[in-house]
């Protein structure tokens, strides 16, 4: 019998010897041997290679991860269907995702960028390449199809914002500012002309609408389009926009996101899988231990300075009651 | 015998059917006056009861009023974010408030401006919808009583302005508001707040109107009304009036 081990011991066919080294070389160790354990080294080689190679393009195709999620959202992709997410599930690009009526979903990506959908929206993963050693050659594409999506910039949006490209139903968002924006988008496609409205958090954005572009959009301001009102509004404070655009921001708004720091997507996940178990651990005791959550809500800062409500009524009324005043 | 014939009976005259007949009647009279009286009296009473009870509506009705109103001055005197079980508890002083007197302006009013506190705390958009448009209906009720009470006006531009309703209706809110209030601080950010959000919209009367409450906002309200003015990015409003410059002079340095 061959003991492969003692015929190849890793220095090539010149290794080949008699087991004992006394005699003359058995009539096998020629250059068929020689040819065989060419042959398995380069097997080995092989073998070695692929499973390093499946490692790393696992690990460029996993874009990023759920770090939170609530109600129900479902994650669809071309190989596995049509999935029900949880905390800890980690995407790759070319996935779309689907909030149902209450859902909402905090998506986080490996270069620390965060998505956030509010309910009823599709978005897709279009396309999401990043590099941590060379920004300049990762890039990323993001299309809100319907519904809410806020958009927190990561490393590539906040350092090659060229490469960054946000979509949102027909329109597209361009980011000029660098070094971080945080924006969202409401948009509404299912009508025979597309509704929407961009609002800033921090930096700067340009939105090119099917009905004409905005060239600029700072911090705290929105811009809605619609057909049919004689060109685009001028950007005007959150606080002045109709209320169900107000809502729609607040619901992402009120969303507790990680930080925007780059992370490693495996670990990461792992983290959001065992801090949603917590939760669930958490939400099961009963509420003196967990803590009323509502009684310590409070109502957002106020549209008016003095006024905490940003509403407020006559001062000292309560006279002439019961007759016109 | 004159004395027994005055003080008794007369024979001849008892039997008299005339005589018997016109005692009755008188009797009858005196009995229906005093029913009459006795249900002048119960209905006197009953007027006076419910008065009295009407007025305890009032008084209760107003109490809550009250304790609301005091809640909401607390709340601007802190200026600082007020939390849902205080919003429940000066919720729950104004629906009782409505009970003892349905059309109580004053807690239709400060109902009316919860529910916009509501609106923009919710992150459900039906929801804030719903809301901002119970806020319109309180101070369209309200103003039915208190026409010239500026706040109202004022409240119901702004929650028009959340609904997208910009109709004549927000137009003659903001006029009203900015006629009857000139001089009140809140009165001017409000009316600057919203006619700013809806100036394309509006005719060379309003935009004047709102020039000139920006211009008397600058002696005492400036800084308020600068902040306001700041979120629109219109500093080519206030540029020109010279009390703002010491406030805006870097932006309008800008423009």
């Amino acid at each position: 019998m061959i003991d492969s081990s003692r015929l190849c011991n890793g220095r090539g066919p010149s290794s080949c010897e008699s087991p004992a080294g006394t005699g003359p070389a058995p009539r096998y160790c020629g250059a068929f041997l020689s040819r065989l354990c060419k042959a398995a080294r380069a097997l080995g080689v092989f073998v070695l290679l692929a499973v390093l190679g499946s490692f790393s393009i696992d690990a460029l195709a996993q874009a990023g991860y759920v770090h939170a999620l609530s109600g129900t959202v479902f994650a669809r992709d071309a190989s596995a269907g049509r999935v029900l997410l949880k905390a800890g599930d980690t995407f790759a690009a070319g996935t779309f995702f689907d909030t149902g009526d209450s859902g909402r979903v905090v998506l986080k990506f490996a270069d620390g960028q965060v998505l956030v959908l509010g309910p009823n929206s599709t978005a897709r993963v279009d396309r999401y390449r990043y590099d941590p050693r060379s920004i300049k050659a990762s890039s990323l594409a993001i299309g809100l199809v319907n519904g809410s999506m806020r958009f927190v910039a990561g490393a590539i949006a906040a350092e090659n914002r060229e490469a960054a490209r946000v979509s949102a139903g027909e329109s597209t968002i361009a980011i000029l500012s660098g070094g971080g924006v945080d924006f969202t988008v409401v948009v509404d496609t299912r009508l025979s002309e597309e509704v929407g409205v961009a609002v800033v958090t921090a930096g700067e954005i340009a939105v090119h609408t099917p009905y004409g572009p905005v060239g600029r959009i700072e911090a705290d301001q929105a811009v809605p389009w619609r057909p049919g009102r004689g060109g685009l509004p001028p950007p005007l404070p959150l606080a002045a926009t109709p209320a169900r655009i107000q809502a729609a921001v607040a619901a992402l708004q009120l969303a507790a996101l990680p930080s925007s720091a780059p992370v490693v997507v495996d670990s990461a996940a792992r983290a959001a899988r065992a801090a949603a178990e917590l939760e669930t651990t958490l939400a099961a005791l009963p509420p003196p231990a967990a803590g009323p959550a509502a009684a310590t809500s409070r109502f957002p800062a106020s549209v008016f300075p003095g006024m905490p409500l940003g509403a407020t009524v006559t001062p000292a009324g309560g006279g002439c009651m019961g007759s016109p005043c | 015998m004159s004395g027994e014939q005055s003080s008794g009976p007369v024979p001849g005259r008892a039997n008299d059917p005339e005589t018997m007949g016109g005692s009755a009647a008188h009797a009858e009279r005196r009995r229906t006056a005093t029913h009459w009286r006795r249900a002048g009296a119960v209905a006197l009473f009953v007027v006076l009861a419910l008065t009295a009870l009407q007025s305890a509506r009032l008084g209760a009705a107003r109490f809550l009023a009250s304790m609301a109103q005091f809640e909401f001055e607390r709340w601007t005197s802190a200026n600082s974010p007020v939390g849902i079980r205080e919003i429940g508890r000066v919720d729950k002083y104004l629906s009782d408030s409505l009970q003892y007197a349905s059309a109580n302006p004053w807690a239709l009013e400060k109902i009316g401006a919860l529910e916009l506190a509501r609106m923009r705390a919710s992150g459900i958009p039906r929801e804030a919808l719903a809301a901002a448009r119970d806020a319109r209906m309180r101070f369209r009720e309200a103003l039915l009583q208190r026409p010239t009470a500026p706040f109202l006006w004022a409240n119901l531009a702004l929650s028009k302005l959340y609904l997208d309703e910009v109709d004549e209706e927000l137009f003659a809110a903001l006029r009203h508001a900015g006629e009857l209030g000139p001089w009140e601080p809140t009165i001017q950010q409000m009316t600057v707040f919203v006619g700013l959000a809806v100036w394309p919209q509006l005719d060379p009367g309003l935009r004047q109107g709102l020039v000139r409450t920006l211009e008397r906002g600058a002696s005492g309200n400036a800084d308020n009304m600068y902040a306001i003015v700041k979120r629109y990015r219109r500093f080519d409003l206030i540029c020109d009036i010279s009390k703002y410059n010491y406030i805006g002079g870097k932006d309008c340095s800008k423009e």
